[in-house]
């Protein structure tokens, strides 16, 4: 999708904002480089402001040697990349939103690297998801770019909610939510919550460096235009997840879970991934396949102890970060210039594009790991650093010589093979890109140049402060390009021969690697996709169990569950009992019970509708006769008009209704199962009552009704009294209830439409 | 008298339950009537019964000689009824407009506003 | 009879909401009479109201910054005006008042200009301030039945709606069935304590007892009933689906305050000892509904429903504070509430300012290619959305971070990693939103109306207080610093104790 709109000028709202973005990221950056001396040095500027102070959440900004590295980074290369997307995308309608978008990924990204507030971190950290997501789906018209937003969206989001739980974790465990103050305290790995925040932090710092298994949303989101693959997904979020353990690595590491996790981690998807981005023909894809690699390296020294190896990572992740956001620019120059970015279409291009062809050349030689770049002391490092960390280094250092033998090949199927073999047989003619476009990838090729020729420089200021910061403990680093005769070199040797072979036979290989990768059963991509899908089906088929649509079912789970919890918690806590001394039952109270009984059940069994209703009469009648019989007249006759009037009204609404059919339950089955859930509730009912009856009352309520309804409500009739003086808002609540009622139905038939109200009643 | 009355309590809610989950909603109506004179009786109960002394004071006492069933259950009892009127003469107004407009008295019919089976498995695929 | 001893100032809220109501219906029959025009009756009645739900508001806001407390009767404390009630008046008040702001426009446009409306509505806010001041249960019963029983009618307004009568009918079963339960519940506990004012319940509980403590869980229940809580919502997507969205609005936002507080205000109250015993059925209830309001979610085409299991899953959210059983976590509650109070109302009036020509925009499909039709419109919706889904920034970020948080702290740790995951699915679903404004084509051309001034003042309130929140939930700069909605939230809460 190479965006060209060549002859459609800029929009002035683009110029504007890149403009602005640019300014933004230049005062960064220098305000930035002013401190590089300090920190060096030893200080750590900070500020904060109280935010949620209740919490003890600040608005808390560090900057240490790690954070500096990072913000130096972000906001170099954010400058580089504003002004290559100005371009790129000129006369895109939409080119002013993406320049706004990059602008605030890059504070998010600052405010991520910069913070010193757990929850500043994570709400910069959600930030950069989201605009990431929008950036990914800046192409809104194409599902598959829509697909790849979303699917980065919801890996890298779900990691960063994970975030917040351990991080909140983290906090109660330590008394306090500044990542200064962790750092200070050391490490908590004697602690009982340990292990879920390591999991937690970890599935955070995996899902957003794309380790395996979550690295398949990287290769997704190349949907995204090429400049903002250059730099989130070269250079800046994806080692968001790199900073975060890094950050942690004081906190969280030096135990064996730490170690082994990510070494094995960092290692397999190094290997994995420099395989799979052989096989790509895509030259972004291959890019795409080649970062995580990097991510993997990086992963894999992070997780070690020694200083050699956190030397190797922060050393490797610069000279990562200058040759790929170099590469992915570059790609993005012949995907402009030539339509196509597929490997075996492009040849020959650095007689029309000799700039492009020096940027490229330069930048994979640092990726190849030839001296003198920058690459080679990065390559140089991880090698020494491999054969330090493990006793038994074998393993590990063949891993690296392949998995770097790799990494040669696709550098010179990337950035050599496109340039300077073959003829072109591309859609559009070869042309040379313009200079703002050239600008970006000269810049940060001829930087890995500049820095592995004088690498003391970017050692004393860059690598030591944030190795000292990742180890919390000061570290002499000196990088230097010549280490001498030694086994590194000796490594170097091999994977540069072994990259040549891999790289002459890159054609067979692919095809093999296609056949190969095609048959496994189960990808990163499939399982999402199966998990997503797992995820609907599984909603369809709650909703389909849950939520049917019949109100009868929504009842019958509700009896259901209720017997259910309110037995189990009679019976769990003892609550069962018997009254002690149950009063004797007078013999004129058992016709009454048991016509109240027959009252309830005959509705049931009768399918007369008339009968029912005087079944319903009876049950009014008895009921109100039991109050009589305890002492309540007043109840008795308030309930004996009542149950008139309901037996009436009810009388004259329901026979305009038709008839009963018989099959109000569906089936025998039905039928049981309804009774049985009856029973059940009826059974808890009683039992209920039982345990209640079965402990004393405590009278001092009503005694004080009793003994204060003269002198204090002058009546004589305590119930009244209680009504119309001590609870008179309960009255008038009732009387305002049944109001209410009346004013409801009055709105219902008052709403009725005049088309169906022939049937209306009442 | 207490076991009597707590299992007349449990056979009333027993049968409104049985009458609630009915397909015809004039059942549900007939088990919420059952099932208000089931709850207002719990409350008497739960206030303990006593036979027959209602509470009055005597001409001529300042207070009740003696016990007398408890008032507070009854004041509660009475609002209850009132209230439980009140609903059913709304809910039989309901009801007579929704077997105007619905033209059913099947609860399960009444499904207007829910996908069926085939839709939510439409809405799964789209 | 001595004159007993009442304070007025206490029913004030709830005295201007039920006069309220009735000028409403005085109004609306002295202005039928009179044969004007059909909006203008409506844009009058909607004054009247806005005017009576201001003077409760106004009432309300003076007693909270107050801060004592006012029992109606001291002799007999059922109804009091405390801070925690102030608080939660105030809120559904101003929920209330917003929407009938922006049912000037909405009514007509769906042809539903009736004014009983706008009385059903008073009646039932002034049950739910009655609701939340209630010290009693069986004030707390009768504040429930009033709040309920004028959403009956509500719901099955939009008369021509088939729907709209069947979300009536089942909202009334169901209702009735929840006020049984309850009623039982209190049925219990006065057997139990033998009293049913708060303070005496609490005095009176016999601690551990297990009686008490099933009638105190049947009273969650039927509180679990009126906020839609897994396993007792089922009604509510069916429900909220049928009604006219403007009522679909209230009984979303305003009821599930009431309740909410009402609760709250119950197990602090009146079983503040014995609420930990609860501590396990608000675990299986917040972690219940979290589920299966998000993952119902997921397939939802139908926007009121998808916002009626979103509103399932926020009371999940709300859950956990509960299932803390800490000041933070009611504290966090109660803020989270204020939170939800806006952000639903805000996309709710996104869906009410589009209805136009008697049909509701209820689909998503009818949302395609918004972005381009109305921008605004659809910027507002997106921020609503991302501030349901919990995006930080806005202030359902803040809400839902300081429940978790609150869970963390409590020990609640699995639950609040029950949340999150929710609130990953969520992300999913919510997304739907503006992906289908921004990203889809409308299928047919309609022309869309403009938005009413009513609407657009609701839905401005409504964005400022979430961005506002969203940044300075507890301090603000300069002329704002009196906002302090978190510490509002906590002495509300704490007043309790």
């Amino acid at each position: 999708m190479a965006a060209d709109h060549a002859g459609a000028a800029s929009s002035p709202g683009a110029r504007a904002l890149t403009a602005i973005g640019i300014a933004i990221a230049l005062g960064f950056a220098g305000a930035l480089a002013s401190l590089v001396p300090a920190v060096a040095g030893g200080a750590a500027p900070s500020v904060a402001v109280p935010w949620l102070p209740a919490l003890g959440v600040a608005l808390a900004f560090r900057v240490d040697g790690l954070s500096l590295l990072f913000a130096l980074l972000i906001s170099g290369i954010g400058a580089l990349v504003l002004l290559y997307a100005h371009r790129y995308l000129r006369g895109h309608p939409h080119a002013a939103r993406l320049q706004l978008f990059l602008t605030l990924f890059m504070l998010s990204m600052l405010g991520l690297v910069l913070a010193d507030d757990a929850v500043v971190l994570f709400v910069f950290w959600e930030l950069t998801t989201v605009t990431s997501y929008l950036l990914i789906g800046f192409d809104s018209e194409s599902a598959k770019s829509r697909r790849a937003a979303l699917q980065a969206m919801l890996v890298t989001g779900s990691g960063g909610l994970a975030l917040l739980v351990g991080l909140l974790i983290l906090g109660g465990v330590t008394g306090t939510l500044r990542i200064s103050e962790w750092i200070a305290a050391g490490s908590v790995a004697g602690q009982v919550a340990y292990t879920a925040v390591f999991a937690l932090v970890v599935l955070a710092a995996f899902t957003k460096s794309a380790q395996f298994p979550f690295h398949f949303w990287l290769p997704g989101a190349m949907a995204a235009p090429t400049p903002v693959s250059a730099y989130l997904h070269s250079a800046t979020m994806v080692k968001a997840g790199v900073y975060l353990l890094m950050r942690m690595h004081p906190v969280l590491g030096g135990t064996e879970l730490w170690f082994w996790t990510l070494t094995v981690a960092g290692s397999a998807t190094a290997l994995w991934a420099s395989i799979v981005a052989l096989r790509q023909t895509d030259l972004k894809l291959a890019l795409a396949y080649s970062t995580v690699t990097a991510l993997g390296f990086l992963v894999l020294f992070v997780g070690a102890e020694i200083g050699i190896a956190i030397t190797a990572a922060v050393t490797f992740l610069i000279v990562h970060a200058f040759y790929k956001s170099a590469l992915f620019l570059v790609v993005g120059i012949v995907d402009h210039a030539t339509g196509t970015r597929e490997a075996q279409r492009l040849g020959g291009l650095a007689r029309t594009m000799p700039t492009t062809a020096a940027a490229a050349g330069l930048a994979a030689l640092s990726m190849a790991g030839f001296p003198p770049l920058l690459g080679f002391i990065g390559k140089e490092l991880k090698y020494e650093a491999a054969l330090a960390i493990v006793s038994q280094p074998l393993v590990l250092a063949t891993l690296l010589v392949v998995a770097n033998a790799l990494t040669f090949a696709v550098a010179a199927v990337v950035a050599f093979r496109p340039f300077w073999r073959g003829e072109p047989e591309t859609p559009r003619m070869p042309h040379e890109a313009p200079r703002r476009m050239r600008a970006g990838p000269l810049l940060l090729a001829a930087a890995g140049f500049a820095f592995g020729v004088y690498p003391e420089l970017v050692g004393r200021y860059l690598v030591e402060p944030a190795v000292a910061a990742i180890r919390a403990t000061p570290m002499e680093v000196d990088l230097k390009l010549w280490h001498g005769v030694n086994v590194p070199l000796a490594m170097s040797v091999a994977t540069a021969l072994l990259g040549l072979a891999i790289y002459a036979a890159h054609e067979r290989v692919r095809a093999v690697l296609a056949r190969a990768v095609s048959a496994l059963p189960l990808t990163g991509e499939r399982a999402f996709d199966a998990s997503l899908d797992a995820l609907r089906s599984f909603a369809a088929f709650q909703t389909r169990i849950l939520q049917g649509g019949s109100l009868r079912r929504y009842l019958f789970a509700t009896w259901l569950v209720l017997p259910a919890a309110v037995g189990s918690v009679l019976v769990l806590r003892g609550g069962l009992a018997w009254p002690a001394s149950p009063s004797p039952v007078p013999v004129y109270a058992w016709p009454i019970v048991l016509l109240v009984a027959a009252g309830s059940i005959a509705p049931i069994v009768t399918t007369s509708r008339l009968a029912s209703i005087a079944a319903l009469g009876l049950v009014g009648a008895g009921v109100s006769l039991l109050y009589l019989l305890f002492g309540a007249p007043d109840v008795a006759m308030t309930q004996l008009l009542v149950e008139t009037l309901t037996v009436v009204i009810v009388a004259v609404v329901l026979l305009r209704l038709p008839r009963f059919s018989g099959r109000d339950h569906p089936g025998s089955a039905g039928r049981a199962r309804d009774a049985a859930l009856a029973i059940a509730a009826g059974t808890t009912v009683s039992a209920l009552l039982l345990a209640v009856l079965a402990s004393p009352l405590d009278p001092s309520l009503s005694d004080w009704f009793a003994a204060n309804a003269l002198p204090a409500g002058f009546g004589r009739n305590v119930v009244n009294v209680v009504i119309v003086d001590f609870r008179a808002l309960d009255t008038l609540g009732e009387i305002t209830v049944v109001t209410v009622a009346a004013c409801a139905a009055y709105a219902l038939l008052k709403l009725r439409p005049g088309a169906s109200s022939e049937q209306e009643g009442a | 008298m207490e076991v009597l009355l707590a299992i007349l309590i449990g056979v009333m809610f027993g049968a409104s339950v049985y009458l609630m989950l009915s397909r015809n909603w004039v059942r549900y109506l007939f088990g919420f009537i059952v099932i208000s004179n089931a709850v207002n009786l719990l409350l008497f109960a739960v206030g303990r019964v006593e036979l027959g002394r209602p509470a009055l004071v005597p001409p001529g006492l300042a207070a009740p000689d003696g016990p007398v069933a408890n008032s507070l259950p009854q004041a509660l009892i009475l609002t209850a009824i009132v209230i439980g009127f009140g609903l059913l003469a709304f809910a039989l107004v309901l009801a007579s407009r929704a077997w105007a407009e619905l033209g059913t008295v099947d609860v399960d019919a009444m499904r207007v506003a829910e996908p069926r089976e085939d839709a939510a498995r439409e809405g799964r695929d789209a | 009879m001595n004159a007993p001893q009442l304070d007025m100032a206490a029913i004030a809220p709830l005295a201007f909401a039920a006069f309220g109501a009735l000028f409403v219906l005085l109004g609306e029959v002295w202005l039928t009479r009179r044969r004007t025009n059909e909006h203008f009756i409506n844009a009058a009645l909607s004054v009247l109201s806005i005017s009576f739900l201001g003077l409760s508001v106004y009432c309300a806001g003076a007693a909270f910054s107050d801060g004592t407390t006012r029992v109606f009767d001291p002799a007999n404390p059922m109804l009091s005006l405390d801070r925690f009630a102030a608080y939660s008046i105030a809120l559904i008040g101003i929920a209330s008042l917003l929407i009938c702001f922006a049912s000037i426009s909405y009514l007509p446009q769906v042809g539903i200009n009736h004014g009983e409306y706008y009385a059903l509505l008073l009646l039932s806010t002034a049950g739910m301030f009655l609701l939340v001041g209630a010290t009693d249960l069986m004030a707390l019963f009768l504040g429930l039945e009033l709040m309920s029983i004028p959403l009956y009618v509500m719901a099955g307004f939009d008369r021509r709606n088939l729907r709209s009568n069947e979300s009536a009918f089942k909202y009334f079963l169901v209702g009735s069935f929840a006020s049984a339960i309850l009623l039982y519940g209190i049925a219990l506990v006065y057997g139990v304590t033998g009293s049913l004012g708060f303070d005496a319940i609490r005095a009176g509980f016999p601690p551990g007892n297990p009686i008490g403590i099933v009638g105190l869980g049947l009273l969650v229940v039927g509180f679990a009933f009126k906020v839609a809580s897994a396993p007792f919502h089922q009604w509510a997507p069916d429900v909220y689906e049928g009604a006219p969205t403007s009522v679909t609005a209230y009984m979303a936002i305003t009821v599930k305050v009431a309740a909410f507080a009402a609760l709250l205000r119950l197990l602090t109250q009146a079983f503040g000892p014995v609420t930990a015993s609860l501590s396990d059925l608000f675990w299986v209830l917040a972690a219940l509904t979290i589920v299966v309001g998000n993952v119902m979610a997921v397939i939802q085409t139908n926007l009121k429903r998808l916002l009626a299991y979103s509103s399932i899953a926020h009371a999940g959210y709300l859950l956990i504070g509960f299932a803390t059983g800490t000041v933070e976590g009611y504290g966090a509650v109660l803020f989270y509430l204020l939170v939800y109070v806006f952000t639903n109302l805000g996309a709710f009036a996104v869906l009410m300012a589009l209805a136009q020509g008697g049909r509701d925009c209820d689909t998503l499909d009818d949302l395609a290619g918004l972005a381009r039709q109305r921008p605004g419109l659809a910027a507002l919706l997106t921020l609503f959305a991302l501030s349901l889904a919990g995006i930080p920034g806005t202030a359902g970020f803040v809400a839902k971070f300081f429940v978790f948080e609150s869970a963390v702290a409590s020990g609640q740790t699995v639950l609040a990693i029950i949340g999150v995951l929710g609130s990953v699915v969520s992300f999913y679903y919510y997304l739907r939103l503006p992906v289908q404004m921004y990203m889809s084509e409308a299928a047919t051309e309609t022309p869309r109306r403009h938005a009413a001034t009513g609407e657009l003042l609701v839905l401005a309130v409504c964005a400022v207080v979430v961005l506002f929140l969203g940044f300075f939930p507890s301090h603000a700069p300069g002329v704002l610093g009196a906002v302090r909605a978190l510490e509002w939230a906590r002495s509300s809460v704490a007043m309790l104790y």
